[in-house]
């Protein structure tokens, strides 16, 4: 059994500075509801984090939060902008062949595709992204295509 | 069971010498700590040490490395043997023959002791050195060992020789044990390594393995080092699950199997204080499963970290140890009784949280192990909500006997009847068990999570706990949970997640008959993007006809379905006044799929406080009405009257301030607008606050008394335009700030995110006095209109309108007769008017023509006196002249004329007839006029007219006063007016008369220039009645044109018929035609004291003065003149051919 080509469940997604959700990509479409309340509750873990690091480092270079949490089926990892901007990557559980750094790449490539978005003046800060390209981007990256 | 993992000291020699001494040495041991110098460069400890005492055998000697229980670490000897003699006949050899074993077995670790009693040693000889047995002893063992050979006073004393001398017994065993311990502890780890190092051969086992890593962490825990033994769990638990993901992709070593076989029990995890030798032999029996395996190495990790006082984290490890043995459970495909996993882990959530719950509360580390505590509550609760699920307990569901089967077989698998695992049968047993079981677990979780912030998973508990109590029909509970949840979902805005909840309130409450919370979760619902259309329609429909019963209107807040884009007037140009029908066009935006008719809408109108009168009407409407040359009648107003204010209330309006800057001088340097809230309005709103869930409608009482409405409109998905209209009576500022619609059963309100604002003025009536095209012109008639604007109060009966005009300006109605007096007051009727109708009166003016000097217009007032007004309305008038008149006297030597100079100041033309000049006053003047009288003459800007008459005079010459007067009519006019102009003539008789001749020099044909010429003046008095005593002459020249020689002035002395004949020589000093210079005579008035009359008192002036003659009294004969002169008479043909030719 080949973990790599095994449907890797996965749900990405983009909260905005208020903990709105501004994009949210799942590979089963079934399940994005239950994704969504997923990343929800893993914003709860993100402040705590958020909080710990503003109380301690003045200059908090590293944006990638870490794992979250992890339930029986997923594990939560989260990424944080300066500006507040939360990303966030589920992978199921039994995927054990994700690793720290694939996961910390991914988070990369997808601050870039956000900044990317971000930059295109016709695009509302903190409203739902609906841009194509960086759809296209984080689809690549859900299917594991690179 | 413990005791056997201590290192192991062996005894030899006199048995009994030992066992006397066994107890006392047991104890003494771990009485004091020994620093553990550790090889391979780890960090030296302290360590307690414990030993059992064994009596030596060679068989303990093998070198076996498989096991470190039951190893010796160090080989004692001992010895009480009082003397040389004895001790050379039998102990001597005893202890040869044991070095001789060890050496033969390479152990260099032993120890000999020597105990000697109190005789022994005051028998020895201590003159003689070496001579007591311990001399013998040392001298017996290799010399260099000779610290492993030590004495011993007599135990049996207690004085503090011998209790010393004990010390340092144990010192030494301490110390010699730990160099043995250490040593047969490395040979251990090394070959343990290398044992470790075989892994990936094929007849490796893990279950070989364990126990001999297990044995390296029961000898750390022995001697006190948990944390190291902790380490080595570690380890084999990392090693363990490498390899089933190894195993899973693809590489399975043989061993595994063992863990492959069906899981057949579930015990839960148990924290035994110490550990089984059961379970090590089920291991190494390969009769263990993945779950019992686990169980077991989790459950000594707890017990290590317990001993480390680390409990904390074994909450924390809990949860990671859950997800990780489900995890492999599965990866590994084992079959297990469905439900035995959950069974399992809720066993064991409860048993960690029991042993959390030692933990006392209110400390850092009940703090710090809150949010794991919460998370295992959390398991517990799914668990064994999917055990009810599958054992058929949920509330509305009787288990099936399969079901109950089942949850006969599970009950069996969970082993020992600990606190947890009665727990949970009971809660297996039956509903209500199982429900409060159930119930008791959430509100833990939600509580916990809540506590330590994490509310987001609170609300993802609550929310299930919701659906499970709406299961058990507890809808009122489950309500409150769901809106709490609803809220911050709302807040943050998750449309999804809240669109699902608002589906389940409304299952809520329609269960609990809560029409109103219902009816607003139904809109909610309706509108919710995230709902599928289907389902939209469907409350949508429910929206519509909610409960046909005669219940009261329901009214929902309706911001979140219906949201309004626009708010105006329909005419915003025209001003609403009091009973105008005002119309508001609403553009709202409908949220709903399907269309809505609705019976009715309509938005309140109430009148603004008196804080929020808009003071930007700026218009006062009483200034408007004055000026008449002013075009169009109604002013203008700078800003619409319904603009609609800044942001919503709530201090939203920008609160200016001006704020003036000085310079040091204190003149002003600046003067600014300083906005004192601006961060409040300029506050960034890109996440805008959604509305709550069922938030009460709070509309003031005074809510739509007044409103502005419209019936029977549809609301359409997306835009629709309501026009609303009402008749307002009332002036003031309205504002519009809420918005109903009505459907046939429910009223929806929202308010208005800008609250429409404007003011319903009543504006005056306006009276404006205006001309036609071009100027005014003053003495001909000008037709004008008075203008009358009803304002917004209609002018109902025929009401009088007077003008009063200034002098000289008289009025007359247009439209009247023709003849109609002029006069300078006129009543005009008004017909009755509309509000906002004008009429239009026209007026004839006219302004009378008079002589005005050096003006060109006269300005006239003219009060409009209104009926609806106490002060008169003030026009300016301004007419222009059309011409004037100047008069002339002019004289040839006695005779005088006299000249009337008519200038147009006007483009427009007008006929001048019949001119006359009359003497007014009784001066003996008659005047002879040399005009045409019929003559009919144009005078304009561009041509003036002149009229002559001679003045034949008397003796007598008075002042004569006269008037002009002709007729005129403007080209375009009919009838003619008579322009008069008064005019006095004085000093108009000739005295005297002056002739100039110019004369060249006796001799001179011509005048040339440069060559003196002779300048003949003659003065001579004309009026011999003029009384002229001396007069003064003065010759002016142009000094560039001549040169007078000697005196140009003197005066001369006058009489009657004097004549005075001068002579001066002047040169010319160009050539050319020369005005001849021109002289100036003067009344000469001699100084006061050669002064023979009583003048002086009257000039009271010491020097002579002149006086000017008028105009007309000296007569210039020879003005104008002018004499020619050749150019200089310097030799040359030029010259002079140039003279020739000119004369």
């Amino acid at each position: 059994m080949d973990v790599n080509t095994s449907k890797r469940e996965i749900c990405v997604a983009v909260i905005g500075k208020e903990n709105a959700p501004l994009y949210l990509l799942t590979a089963d479409p079934a399940a994005e509801l239950q994704f969504h309340y997923t990343v929800h509750t893993a914003l709860d873990v993100v402040e705590e984090k958020l909080a710990a690091t503003g109380k301690t480092a003045a200059d908090s270079r590293e944006l990638y939060l870490g794992a979250l949490y992890s339930t029986e089926e997923h594990r939560v990892f989260g990424y944080a902008t300066n500006t507040k901007i939360k990303f966030i990557i589920v992978v199921e559980a039994a995927n054990v062949s994700i690793r720290d750094n694939e996961i910390r790449t991914m988070f990369r490539r997808l601050h870039a595709a956000y900044t990317d978005m971000v930059c295109n003046p016709f695009y509302l800060p903190a409203r739902p992204i609906t841009a194509r390209a960086f759809d296209r981007t984080v689809r690549q990256m859900v299917t594991g295509a690179s | 069971m413990e005791t056997e993992r201590k290192p192991v000291i062996t005894y030899a020699g006199e048995p009994a010498v030992f066992q006397q001494l066994q107890n006392g040495l047991v104890h003494g041991l771990p009485q004091e700590s020994v620093e553990w110098r550790r090889s391979y460069g780890r960090a030296p400890r302290h360590v307690t040490l414990e030993a059992s005492f064994e009596p030596f055998s060679e068989a303990t000697l093998v070198d076996d490395m498989s096991t470190l229980v039951r190893r010796p670490c160090l080989h004692t000897f001992w010895t009480d043997c009082p003397d040389i003699e004895t001790y050379k006949s039998s102990t001597r050899e005893s202890l040869q023959s044991w070095l001789a074993q060890l050496r033969q077995h390479n152990v260099v670790d032993w120890l000999v002791v020597v105990v000697e009693s109190a005789e022994a040693r005051s028998k020895t000889n201590k003159l003689l050195p070496r001579s007591s047995v311990l001399d013998k002893v040392k001298a017996d063992i290799n010399s260099k060992h000779g610290d492993r050979c030590i004495t011993l006073l007599d135990p049996s004393k207690s004085d503090s020789r011998s209790a010393g001398s004990l010390h340092s017994l144990l010192t030494k065993l301490r110390h010699f044990l730990l160099i043995g311990f250490n040593r047969v502890l490395v040979r251990f780890e090394d070959s343990m390594r290398s044992q470790r190092e075989k892994r990936t051969s094929s007849d490796w086992s893990f279950c070989r393995y364990f126990p001999l890593q297990e044995e390296l962490a029961f000898v750390f825990g022995q001697l006190g080092l948990c944390d190291e033994a902790l380490v080595q769990y570690d380890e084999l638990d990392a090693l363990f699950t490498q390899f089933i993901l190894n195993s899973c992709a693809g590489d399975t070593p043989r061993w595994l199997e063992t863990f492959s076989q069906p899981v057949q029990g579930w015990q839960g995890l148990a924290v035994p204080a110490s550990c089984s030798e059961e379970m090590r032999n089920a291991l190494c029996n390969r009769e263990m499963s993945l779950l019992a395996f686990r169980n077991y190495l989790y459950a000594r990790q707890c017990v290590l970290l317990k001993k480390l006082d680390r409990t904390p984290e074994i909450a924390q490890r809990t949860i990671t140890f859950l997800f990780n043995t489900i995890n492999e459970l599965g990866l590994m495909g084992l079959e297990i009784q469905q439900g035995g996993v959950a069974c399992w882990a809720f066993v064991t959530c409860i048993n960690v949280l029991d042993m959390c719950a030692e933990i006392p509360a209110d400390t850092a580390a009940q703090q710090g192990i809150g949010v794991h505590t919460a998370s295992l509550y959390d398991q517990a609760r799914l668990k064994l909500y999917s055990l009810g699920e599958l054992c058929g307990l949920l509330p509305g569901d009787e288990p099936t006997s399969s079901q109950l089967h089942l949850t006969v077989t599970l009950s069996a698998g969970m082993g020992d009847n600990s606190p947890a695992v009665e727990k949970l049968k009971d809660a297996l047993a039956g509903h209500d068990a199982f429900q409060k079981c159930y119930l008791e677990l959430s509100e833990l979780a939600m509580g916990t999570y809540k506590h330590m912030g994490r509310l987001r998973l609170a609300r993802l508990v609550g929310r299930q706990l919701a659906t499970f109590h709406l299961r058990l029909g507890q809808a009122a509970h489950a309500a409150s949970l769901l809106t709490d949840a609803l809220k911050t979902y709302q807040e943050e805005g998750w449309g999804r997640l809240a669109a699902q909840l608002l589906l389940q309130l409304a299952h809520c409450y329609q269960l609990m008959g809560d029409r109103q919370r219902y009816t607003q979760t139904c809109a909610l619902v309706a509108a919710s993007e995230h709902v599928p259309h289907q389902t939209r329609l469907e409350f949508t429909e429910r929206l519509r006809a909610p409960a046909a019963g005669a219940e009261p209107r329901l009214t929902l807040a309706a911001e979140e379905v219906v949201s309004v884009r626009e708010t105006r007037l329909a005419a915003p140009d025209s001003e609403p006044y009091p009973g105008a029908r005002l119309e508001v066009r609403v553009t709202v935006e409908s949220r709903l799929p399907a269309p809505v008719a609705l019976s009715r809408a309509r938005a309140d109108l109430q009148p603004a406080l008196a804080a929020e009168q808009v003071s930007r009407s700026t218009s006062s409407a009483s200034t408007s009405s004055a000026g008449s040359v002013r075009r169009g009648g109604v002013a203008r107003r700078p800003s619409s009257p319904a603009a609609a204010d800044g942001p919503a209330a709530g201090g939203g309006e920008l609160c200016l301030e001006p704020a003036l800057e000085y310079k040091q001088d204190r003149s002003l340097s600046a003067a600014t607008l300083v906005c004192r809230n601006m961060f409040k309005v300029l506050r960034r709103k890109d996440s805008g606050q959604p509305a709550a869930l069922a938030r009460p409608s709070h509309l003031p009482a005074a809510a739509f008394q007044q409103s502005l409405e419209a019936a029977d409109v549809t609301l359409q998905p997306g835009a629709t335009e309501l026009v609303l209209s009402a008749r307002v009576q009332q002036p003031g500022t309205y504002v519009v700030r809420h918005l109903q619609l009505s459907c046939p059963a429910l009223d929806l309100t929202l308010d208005l995110a800008r609250p429409l604002r404007f003011a319903v003025k009543s504006s005056p009536h306006q009276v404006s006095l205006n001309k036609s095209a071009g100027d005014l012109l003053a003495g001909t008639v000008q037709p004008m209109t008075l203008q009358i604007v009803c304002g917004s109060e209609p002018l109902p009966g025929p009401s009088a309108v007077r003008l009063q005009c200034s002098r000289g300006l008289s009025v007359r109605a247009a439209d009247g007769d023709p003849a109609a007096p002029w006069s300078d007051e006129l009543q005009l009727h008004v017909p009755p008017l509309e509000a906002f109708q004008s009429a239009r009166l026209p007026v004839s003016m006219l302004s009378q023509l008079a002589h005005v000097k050096d003006g060109v217009s006269v300005v006239h007032k003219v009060d409009i006196i209104c009926p609806w007004s106490a002060a008169p309305v003030e026009a300016e008038l301004h007419f222009l002249l059309p011409f004037s008149a100047a008069f002339k006297v002019h004289t040839s030597n006695v005779r005088k004329f006299l000249q009337v100079v008519m200038h147009g100041l006007n483009t427009a033309e007008f006929e001048l007839t019949r001119p006359a000049l009359t003497v007014v006053n009784d001066a003996p003047v008659e005047l002879t006029p040399l005009n045409e009288t019929a003559e009919t003459l144009v005078v304009s800007s561009e041509t003036s007219v002149s009229y002559m008459w001679e003045m034949v005079l008397s003796k007598e010459t008075p002042p004569v006063r006269s008037q002009f007067s002709v007729e005129y009519r403007a080209v375009d006019a009919e009838t003619r007016q008579r322009f008069k102009f008064d005019f006095t003539v004085s000093d108009y008789r000739t005295l005297l008369s002056v002739t100039c001749r110019m004369e060249p020099l006796k001799g001179a044909e011509f005048c040339r220039s440069g060559s003196i010429c002779q300048l003949h003046v003659t003065v001579a008095q004309e009026d011999g009645t003029a009384e002229l005593r001396a007069v003064m002459y003065e010759v002016l020249a142009d000094q560039n044109m001549w040169a007078i020689c000697g005196r140009s002035s003197g005066v001369l002395d006058m009489g009657p018929d004097t004549r005075h004949v001068l002579q001066l020589e002047v040169m010319p000093l160009t050539g050319g035609f020369l005005p001849l210079p021109t002289v100036r005579l003067s009344r000469y008035i001699p100084a006061n004291k050669e002064s023979t009359e009583g003048r002086a008192l009257v000039t009271g002036s010491s020097l002579p003065r002149l006086e000017p003659f008028a105009a007309g009294q000296v007569y210039s004969a020879s003005r104008g003149q002018q004499v020619h002169v050749l150019a200089t008479s310097a030799p040359g043909l030029a010259d002079r051919s140039a003279d020739v030719s000119l004369s």
